[in-house]
């Protein structure tokens, strides 16, 4: 009896499960079968592993070859596994004999020369190999670097069937990966955009920087072409640096979608996503029969721009409010239940009106009323209700784009941003809430303390300005915001003046021309 | 019960431009409802195909059933003939011969003036109506408008704010409220002034109704200002009757290069009376009044609040403009205009453009 054993691993959301496979050959007709819930891709993989092992110069067994993937009954995805597979059959032929094979979770795909290329989700397979307290991890060349943020675990990085081979016989030596990840950490810390690049927009500016400090959600209402896009872009340029962990949430989830850059290892600055507003339901959130991160996690601490918010499709920005409260989301499949991080700042955009130029100053809109009317009604309440801030931004001519001077700098905003969140988190010392967006109503009662002058401001704005309900616990949570930036413990009546401002949308009076 | 077969030859919906003349033929709308198919033969322009139609009809129309609704709708019916229909109405070219109304402003109003204009007014031409019709409202003139969007609301809202004395005419039924936000203001025009309409309730606002309720909002009133308006704008309509009903017209100039001051500088041109405050109106009519309208004290305000304040003047400015002249930090400014609008100073417009309005 022929049989043998190789460790390898298959991710299941956002984690990798270990899974063994174990190949019996036995006298029989010839044939390869695999077992134990592969998908297609591992089907497949069959004739990957043929070829690959005669073209390797090895001799590929004319028996009956059984592939079995143990845990049976979880299902299995991707090309990931050739590599255990190959190997298991060289392996038991006795083609290949080591001992060190048990200290070692393999993955790689083949290509019918041998070469081993690139597979997904391999950080999450490198920490599950750390947990399986294995000695080493045998990656492919191109996914080292992001399997070598793993400490303590040898990385090694190989290029075909044949290196593997000769690693295993001692006919070569290949030194593992590593590299001091936190010092790769810092030295990505930069961005290559800068708030300085905007000109003009101070009103707009301001908002988005009381949105970092406190995590606020933001709408931003222009005509096309008065850089809503531009300043969304360098929102991540001014949020308070990622912490290390906080990278490797993010690299994780990167690695799983695939979505990583060869070579990188580490995704170190607050991730920018921006879809387009033909993406589908499953491709926001998540999905498919294997379920994959959708943009929601993959812009998970960072930013989630979305442009023309209300072409969206109306289920796939309804399915946003779940997330948008708990910052994950889950998706169920009948054998399993996948929940991946979602935690983002959601920027969105917008023309007021269909024309786009309501309210501009040189060309006139053309809409109708009702037609503003239903643009506006694209979208609903419950969603309005969980962006905090609302702001316009107007289109500036040429002549007031000649006289106006550069702004601040993305480092000097930022700064104060880190301040903010700094004093946040300390007044929110044990509970989870992180930032002032993420309060309750009960939490905002008992920290937004107003001064006695603000106090009176309140109930005046609440008549004068006809300030609903809804519109009440935000306007609260922005001064909450402005307060700490300004470093001050009670909310003042400038605070709170001033975050009055931003809530366009909650102001109805102004929009429907009534 | 008279009015009851008003209401029931009003029904009959072929029969609209005729009931005065049918009724003048026979008396009292009760013989004509009840009349017999040969007594219309001998009415001139009735023709016996329309007799037909009218004889079948009315056979069609449960007569008490629509009597009781509206009744407990609260609507009541003016006709033609009655005491209390309104005087100026009566003298003009092709009066609605039943008219419904909720509210009993109508049957007691003396002095009227119709504001009217754009649906898709400026904030300053929604400001400047409502202060109008503010003070007209004060003087005791009634504000009769079209609850429309844009002018229309503002004058009705502006009216609201002091005495109440405020007109809307409707070009659809009393029971159908469009423009559909105009909910409220439905509900307290009725309750404090009168809500009008010739149309029958259930009637859909058809773009057709417009005019014709344009001629009830001049012939109400003994002059029409137009505040905004572009150049097809049903306002000029509205100013056309005016001039047919002999009724004075008042624009009010605006920005040259705006498109909606082509309607008011067009009036203004062949001849329509300039109005820059209430009291033109006023001398215009020849009524006694004098509008002591109450400049806002600016004593209670900041220095920095004042400066502001100044720099927007009567001119729309954007809020960046605003921190960029005047050197403010955005913060401070944002919060320097909430309380200028907390204090009533200022209005903001789309496109967070501010507008000094008083």
């Amino acid at each position: 009896m022929l049989l043998a054993k190789i460790e390898s691993c298959s991710v299941l959301g956002m984690e990798a499960a270990a899974v063994n496979v174990e190949v019996d050959i036995s006298n029989g007709l010839p044939a390869f079968s695999i077992v134990g819930l592969p998908d297609t891709a591992i089907q497949e993989s069959r004739e990957r592993v043929r070829s690959g092992i005669s073209n390797s110069e090895f001799e590929f067994p004319l028996k009956r070859i059984t592939v079995n993937l143990a845990p049976a009954d979880i299902r299995k995805e991707g090309p990931s596994f050739d590599l255990p597979i190959a190997l298991g059959i060289l392996s038991a032929t006795k083609q290949l004999l080591s001992e060190k094979l048990s200290d070692y979770l393999f993955v790689g795909e083949l290509s019918l020369s041998g070469k081993i290329r690139p597979v997904s989700g391999v950080l999450s397979m490198a920490l599950c190999a750390k947990k399986q307290n294995k000695k080493g991890f045998i990656v492919p060349e191109g996914n080292a670097s992001e399997a070598a943020l793993v400490k303590e675990l040898e990385i090694i990085p190989v290029s075909s069937l044949r290196e593997v081979i000769d690693f295993f016989s001692g006919k070569k030596e290949i030194t593992p990966v590593s590299g001091d990840i936190e010092k790769f950490f810092e030295n990505n810390l930069y961005h290559e955009l800068n708030f300085s690049d905007i000109k003009g927009q101070e009103h707009a500016k301001r908002a988005l920087e009381i949105a970092a400090a406190g995590g606020h959600n933001v709408l931003m209402i222009g005509p096309p072409g008065s850089g809503k896009t531009m300043l969304a872009k360098r929102m991540p340029t001014i949020m308070p640096n990622m912490t290390f962990e906080e990278a490797i949430d993010v690299t994780k989830i990167y690695s799983i979608a695939g979505a990583l850059q060869s070579k990188q290892s580490l995704i170190a600055t607050r991730p920018f996503r921006a879809p387009h507003h033909t993406i589908s339901t499953a491709g926001l959130v998540g999905g498919g029969q294997y379920p994959r991160p959708g943009e929601i996690s993959l812009s998970h601490n960072g930013v989630l721009f979305l442009d023309e918010f209300p072409e969206f499709s109306k289920s796939a920005l309804e399915v946003l409010r779940q997330p948008l409260e708990d910052g994950v989301v889950t998706i169920s499949r009948a054998l399993s239940t996948f929940t991946f991080p979602a935690t983002f700042m959601l920027v969105t955009a917008m023309n007021p009106c269909r024309c786009g130029y309501l309210g501009d100053k040189v060309r006139e809109c053309t809409c109708l009323p009702s037609h503003i009317r239903q643009y506006r009604g694209r979208i609903s309440g419950p969603l309005i209700n969980r962006i905090d801030i609302q702001i316009e931004v107007p289109r500036l001519t040429k002549n007031e784009l000649v006289g106006v001077s550069i702004g601040e700098s993305s480092e000097k905003i930022g700064k104060r941003v880190q301040e903010a969140r700094e004093r946040q988190q300390k007044n929110a010392k044990g509970t989870n809430i992180t930032c002032n967006a993420q309060m309750s109503p009960r939490i905002i009662k008992k920290r937004c303390k107003l001064s006695d002058s603000a106090q009176n401001l309140l109930e005046n704005a609440i008549d004068k300005l006809s300030l609903s309900g809804r519109a009440y616990d935000k306007v609260l949570k922005v001064s909450k915001t402005i307060s700490d930036l300004a470093g001050k413990e009670l909310i003042e009546t400038e605070h709170l003046a001033e975050a009055l401002q931003y809530r366009c949308l909650d102001n109805t009076t102004n929009y429907y021309c009534s | 019960m008279e009015k009851k077969y008003w209401l029931g030859l009003k029904l009959i919906s072929v029969l609209d431009s005729k009931i005065l003349k049918i009724i003048d033929y026979f008396g009292t709308a009760e013989e004509a409802w009840e009349a017999k198919k040969n007594d219309f033969l001998k009415i001139d322009g009735v023709s016996p195909k329309l007799i037909g139609e009218i004889i079948k009809k009315r056979e069609d129309i449960d007569l008490d059933f629509w009597w009781q609704k509206y009744k407990s709708l609260e609507i009541d019916v003016v006709t033609f003939l009655d005491n209390d229909y309104p005087s100026l109405l009566k003298e003009i070219p092709n009066p609605p011969p039943v008219l419904f109304f909720k509210g009993d402003l109508l049957k007691s109003y003396s002095e009227a003036i119709a504001i009217v204009g754009s649906r898709r007014a400026t904030a300053y031409g929604r400001a400047f109506a409502e202060e109008l019709a503010l003070n007209l409202s004060r003087a005791g003139v009634t504000v009769i408008s079209g609850v429309a969007r844009g002018i229309d609301s503002a004058a009705h809202k502006g009216a609201l704010a002091e005495k109440g004395n405020t007109i809307g005419v409707l070009g659809c039924g009393l029971d159908v409220v469009y423009p559909p936000e105009n909910k409220l203001l439905y509900r307290a025009i009725s309750e404090q002034g009168s809500l009008v309409s010739e149309y029958l309730i259930k009637t859909e606002p058809f773009k057709w109704n417009f005019p014709a309720r344009n001629r009830i909002i001049s012939g109400l009133a003994k002059g029409v200002v137009i505040v905004e308006a572009s150049e097809k704008s049903g306002a000029l309509i509205t100013a056309d009757f005016a001039l047919e009903q002999g009724r004075e017209v008042f624009a009010v100039p605006g920005n040259p290069k705006n498109s909606l001051s082509k309607g008011p500088h067009k009036l203004l041109k062949s001849g329509a009376c300039l109005i820059e405050n209430t009291d033109d109106i006023f001398e215009a009519l020849g009524l006694n009044y004098t509008s002591n309208s109450q400049k806002k004290c600016l004593t209670n305000l900041t220095e920095k609040e004042l400066k502001v304040l100044n720099f927007i003047s009567w001119d729309l400015k954007y809020i960046d403009e605003i921190i960029r002249e005047l050197s403010l930090s955005s913060s401070e400014t944002a919060s320097l205009l909430t309380t200028l609008e907390i204090k009533g100073f200022i209005k903001q417009d789309t496109g967070k453009k501010y507008l000094r309005i008083s």
